[in-house]
């Protein structure tokens, strides 16, 4: 899954260990999320979206991920 | 934080009353096997039974430390929070779990199969086990089919 989050993060002039603190994940969590291995939960695509004041479409690319496939690594 | 904070005082409360029950059994001596046909088997079951509940006590007494530490630091207690309830991380022992099951039915299964050619007794053990751990995966389904 395609996200903005390491732009934004950028932008903001954030480390992935505050953001991730910030959303109560652990930084490898942000990692992976940011190199696509891993798919956000809803409420966790939720929380970073609300931190950089967009909505969750901005930040995350849902369009190639099925339902069902939250979480896949 | 603070109901966080509360669960892992239970915790603490419960493992140093198990640590504490473990240490009154290997005191009497009851981690002694007494199956053993020969002296050099009973010496290795007891030495592993032994060993594995000394094992169990030092993370026992590793995580009460480390516990003890967190509720007294907030910085500390939120990054064990986070820790703990990390979603990425529960996926993955979510799915180590499921496909830990699966790899051990499959496993037990052709153990039992290929057992019935060698001994009696570990064919039985074996297909005990496959039995078993097919049961536990059956309740939990039915759990988590009437939960969620």
């Amino acid at each position: 899954m395609q996200t903005k989050i390491a732009q934004l993060r950028k932008e903001h002039k954030l480390t992935q260990e505050e953001l991730a603190r910030a959303v109560g994940v652990t930084r490898q969590t942000i990692t992976s999320l940011e190199v696509g291995k891993y798919t956000a939960s809803l409420v966790l695509a939720y929380k970073i979206a609300k931190y950089f004041g967009k909505t969750i479409e901005e930040v995350f690319d849902f369009s190639e991920v099925e339902v069902g496939e939250s979480g896949k690594l | 934080m603070e109901n966080y904070r509360r669960k892992i005082r239970s915790r603490i409360r419960v493992m140093a009353g198990y640590n504490s029950i473990l240490v009154i059994l290997i005191s009497r001596g009851l981690f002694h096997p007494t199956a053993g046909t020969t002296e050099a088997a009973s010496g290795f079951m007891s030495g592993l039974n032994v060993g594995l509940v000394l094992f169990i006590q030092l993370g026992l007494t590793y995580l009460l430390v480390k516990y003890g530490r967190a509720i007294k630091d907030e910085e500390k207690l939120e990054t064990f929070y986070i820790y703990e309830n990390d979603e990425r991380r529960k996926f993955i022992n979510n799915q180590i779990g499921g496909v830990a099951i699966n790899i051990l039915l499959a496993l037990f299964a052709l153990g039992t199969v290929g057992a019935g050619f060698f001994n009696e007794t570990v064919f039985f053990t074996l297909l005990a086990s496959l039995l078993l751990t097919a049961f536990v995966k059956g309740i939990l389904k039915i759990y988590f089919i009437r939960k969620v």
